[in-house]
């Protein structure tokens, strides 16, 4: 059983007013569990609204979204929900209101209601997850953080929790490549040790190309396509869609074969590219 | 959300768009006053909001948007027509043990909601057919002669228009939180009241932390743009133009909200 | 011209320490330069923008734009109409609550008389293409849309040079993309001079000279092509591009490829030769 489907998933803001918008069109997707799932979409595709719908934050329009197999329109189940989804928005760092880091961390625990030795425990799993040294930091106020930092600690508040889903929004949106760092390798344990399933929303198409067994693309509010990778970009690079998501180096395998030359566009990584390119120039050398 | 949000400036091309600020500030002024006098009974208050309807109607803004809007201070009328109709001592008429109602009640609690209801469409016709910046530009025109009084007119009128420009940012922003923290488990529409009122403090403190960071991001940007307390921005003000509609305004305004005080009131 | 001669920035600490954010660097901006900064978080990128319009000034050393120094403050204002600033977060900069006259605030600011005030409101506001918003409220804007907009209201304050401290890093790819096409406009059409700090290293490889900070200094200075190429680069913790990687991978296969390539177009127009 999927951990995740959603079936003709429609939401529509402000129904009935002249500000209505279909934000979702019949979007239908499994996740099964312990994937990396990724998704690509531009601003105004329905990515964020999506991820509303994973944790009951937000109910559908039309159409049906099951959770663990059951059904998040119903009032009880879907309150209960944050406990097995853990949703990070974007720049997680503005939700931040506690006087010290281990309060912070803690406050999802306890409303989790374990006992205080286990939430101990698991602020500083949550901190060390995320590539922090609680010694140093459990007694700072984490508003007088840096901005990467506090991301480091908005993160690791969902981690601690252990959650069954996770789901993230830009979770690497204006750090610098050490920061960034940090954000993938917490990920890739949550997935590896914790069998978490990971649902990430991303403009960095590649990280998301690295770590992602399956991918989708939302197109203003449609599922365009979802699947493994290399099917993924397979029909992106078919489709007339705009490639701009797509990382240089793929980019260019597409741009060169829309060319008619030779290459495969099949490959995902920076080597296999240059592979590519470079049979492509010795092969018109000769 | 974005962009119906009542009270917020809707653009239009209506007679009451084009009045000048001020006259519409002093309108406002003249509205909770009449709203606020004592001796206005019932048929003078139901007076002037038909007076504000008819200005609604010129403006364009459509009336029942606005009565709309009203829906959100149910509470405080509830309330306030609770305790006008129980506690209000004077000629009975119904008595349930030890509560009792009577017609001064009555009487009150429904002038206290017509008294509220004009207060409310007062403001809001200011709000909404006045840009922020003609507002304050307004208002500084209005205060300027306290400046000789040492009162910081200028930068009052820059407080003014920082915040009405900021209002739809930061309820954008107050939802985020909430659905942050509600996925985290704060609850705010259940549990005891305690827990809820403690839950506030979840949502309000990263706001206050983003508003504190915005005031010295804001700062930083101002400065680069030249901005210095000292430096009024006479361009603005001296753009504001009296016509002869803004006279009409105001005699209309005299006549139908404060003569009716100042004459009918007692005698009703 | 942008001088900056020997300028040291330290910082207090509250124990009576000091960081050090700038140590001792030298640089040289021409007009009309696309010049794009990089370097890791700490670096001093953000500190050295805010030198350049005299939002801070040097504990040490000398920081002249166009000959006037920004620790004169009888030449402040001159000197903030000159060189205008670009923040990250597009809402914390939009200061008024209509597009038409957050563009005019700065120019206003000038005290400049109001025919001359309209008609460069009216002409930044054709350039960056917001007329459609002319009349509307911030909130209703894209962040890219904000972007341009706090561009707008700097450049009508009429700026020749333009600083940007990483105005893309809360926009979506397609934001990102259309600000980096403006830039590139800004650059050759009205001979702005663009100072460029992004976390974005395909961002910056457009630029026609990156510099890289590392630890308050300049660690490398030249050509993109040259930078990302430098020995020194991978030492600064930055990543390369993919153009830039997929050059150096070929000319480790021996090929004979042109270090200069760094954007994608570039490379497609090398390839298809």
């Amino acid at each position: 059983m999927p951990i995740i489907e959603t079936r003709d998933l429609t939401h529509i803001y402000l129904p009935g007013t002249p500000y209505q918008r279909r934000a979702l069109d019949e979007v239908s997707l499994t996740i099964e569990e312990g994937e990396f799932v990724g998704i690509i979409g531009a601003n105004g595709s329905g990515k964020s609204t999506l991820m509303q719908h994973f944790n009951g934050l937000l109910i559908p329009s039309s159409g049906k979204v099951l959770v663990d197999g059951k059904d998040t329109s119903v009032k009880g189940y879907r309150n209960e929900l944050w406990k097995q989804v853990g949703l990070v928005f974007q720049f997680p760092e503005q939700q931040i209101f506690a006087s010290t880091v281990y309060d912070e961390v803690a406050y999802g625990l306890k409303k989790l209601g374990l006992a205080r030795p286990i939430v101990k425990q698991r602020v500083e799993e949550g901190l060390s997850m995320v590539g922090l040294d609680s010694r140093d930091i459990l007694s700072l106020s984490p508003l007088c953080l840096n901005g990467g930092t506090r991301r480091q600690v908005a993160l690791a508040c969902i981690l601690a929790m252990h959650p069954a889903v996770l789901v993230l929004d830009e979770p690497t949106a204006g750090l610098d490549p050490a920061g960034c760092d940090y954000i993938i390798q917490a990920l890739q344990d949550m997935q590896r040790n914790h069998k978490t399933t990971v649902i990430m929303v991303s403009h960095n198409v590649n990280d998301l190309i690295l770590l992602a067994d399956k991918m989708a693309f939302l197109d203003q509010g449609k599922l365009m396509v979802f699947g493994s990778k290399t099917e993924v970009l397979r029909q992106m690079a078919h489709r007339d869609v705009d490639h701009l998501l797509l990382p240089d180096h793929l980019k260019l395998m597409y741009r060169l074969a829309a060319a008619g030359c030779p290459v495969n566009t099949d490959i995902i990584t920076l080597e296999q590219a240059t592979a590519e390119v470079s049979i492509l120039i010795g092969e018109s050398a000769r | 959300m974005k962009a119906m949000i009542t009270g917020q400036y809707v653009m239009g091309d209506s007679v009451i768009h084009r009045l000048d600020p001020r006259t519409k500030l002093l309108a406002c002024l003249a509205i909770i006053i009449a709203a606020s006098l004592p001796q206005n009974t019932m048929p003078v208050l139901l007076l002037n909001i038909l007076f504000i309807i008819i200005i609604i109607q010129l403006s364009k803004l459509g009336i029942f948007n606005m009565l709309r809007g009203l829906k959100s201070l149910r509470v405080l009328f509830l309330l306030t027509f609770i305790c006008q109709v129980f506690f209000t001592s004077g000629e009975p008429l119904g008595q349930w043990g030890k509560v009792l109602i009577s017609r001064e009640g009555i009487e009150l609690a429904v002038t206290t909601f017509l008294r509220l209801v004009l207060l409310y469409l007062g403001a809001s016709l200011l709000t909404m057919t006045t840009s922020s910046l003609k507002l304050s530009a307004g208002l500084e025109s209005l205060l300027s002669p306290l400046s000789y009084l040492r009162f910081p007119v200028a930068q009052f009128a820059m407080i003014i228009n920082i915040s009405l420009r900021f209002i739809p940012t930061i309820l954008e922003e107050l939802e985020i939180i909430t659905r942050a923290q509600r996925s985290r488990g704060a609850r705010f529409d259940s549990g005891p009241l305690a827990q809820r009122l403690k839950n506030t403090l979840v949502v309000l403190i990263p706001l206050l932390a983003a508003s504190i960071q915005r005031a010295n991001d804001l700062a930083l940007a101002m400065e680069s743009r030249c901005y210095s307390a000292t430096n009024t921005n006479y361009s603005r003000v001296a753009n504001l133009r009296l016509s002869w509609k803004d006279a009409a305004a105001m005699a209309l305004l005299v006549l139908f909200l404060l003569l009716p005080a100042l004459f009918l009131g007692t005698k009703l | 011209m942008i001088q900056i001669s020997n300028v040291t920035k330290d910082y207090p600490q509250g124990t009576g320490l000091r960081t050090r954010a700038l140590d001792h660097v030298d640089l040289t901006i021409e007009p009309g330069e696309f010049v794009g900064i990089v370097g890791r978080n700490g670096s001093g990128k953000t500190t050295l923008a805010r030198l350049l319009n005299g939002l801070l000034l040097p504990s040490s050393g000398q920081v002249l734009v166009d000959g006037w120094d920004t620790a004169d403050p009888c030449h402040r204002q001159d000197i903030r109409a000159r060189v205008g600033m670009v923040f990250q977060n597009p809402d914390n900069q939009i200061i008024n609550p209509i597009v038409e006259e957050e563009v005019a605030f700065g120019v206003e600011n000038l005290n400049l008389p109001s025919a001359e005030v309209t008609r460069r409101v009216d002409w930044v506001i054709e350039l960056m293409g917001l007329s459609e918003w002319r009349h509307h409220a911030p909130h209703l804007l894209s962040g890219g849309q904000k972007q341009r907009l706090a561009i707008a209201a700097a450049l009508a304050m009429g700026n020749s040079y333009l600083v940007l401290d990483e105005p893309t890093s809360m926009l979506d790819q397609l934001a990102r993309r259309d600000l980096m096409t403006c830039l590139k406009r800004l650059v050759r059409e009205e001979k702005i001079t663009v100072i460029l700090i992004s976390h974005s290293m395909e961002e910056v490889a457009e630029a026609d000279r990156l510099i890289v900070l590392h630890r308050g200094s300049i660690h490398l200075d030249g050509s993109p092509g040259q930078v990302f190429n430098a020995p020194g680069f991978v030492q600064t913790g930055l990543k390369r591009p993919p153009i830039p990687g997929l050059v150096d991978g070929l000319l480790k296969l021996g090929h004979q490829i042109n270090q200069e390539i760094v954007t994608l177009e570039q490379m497609v127009e090398f390839l298809c030769q």
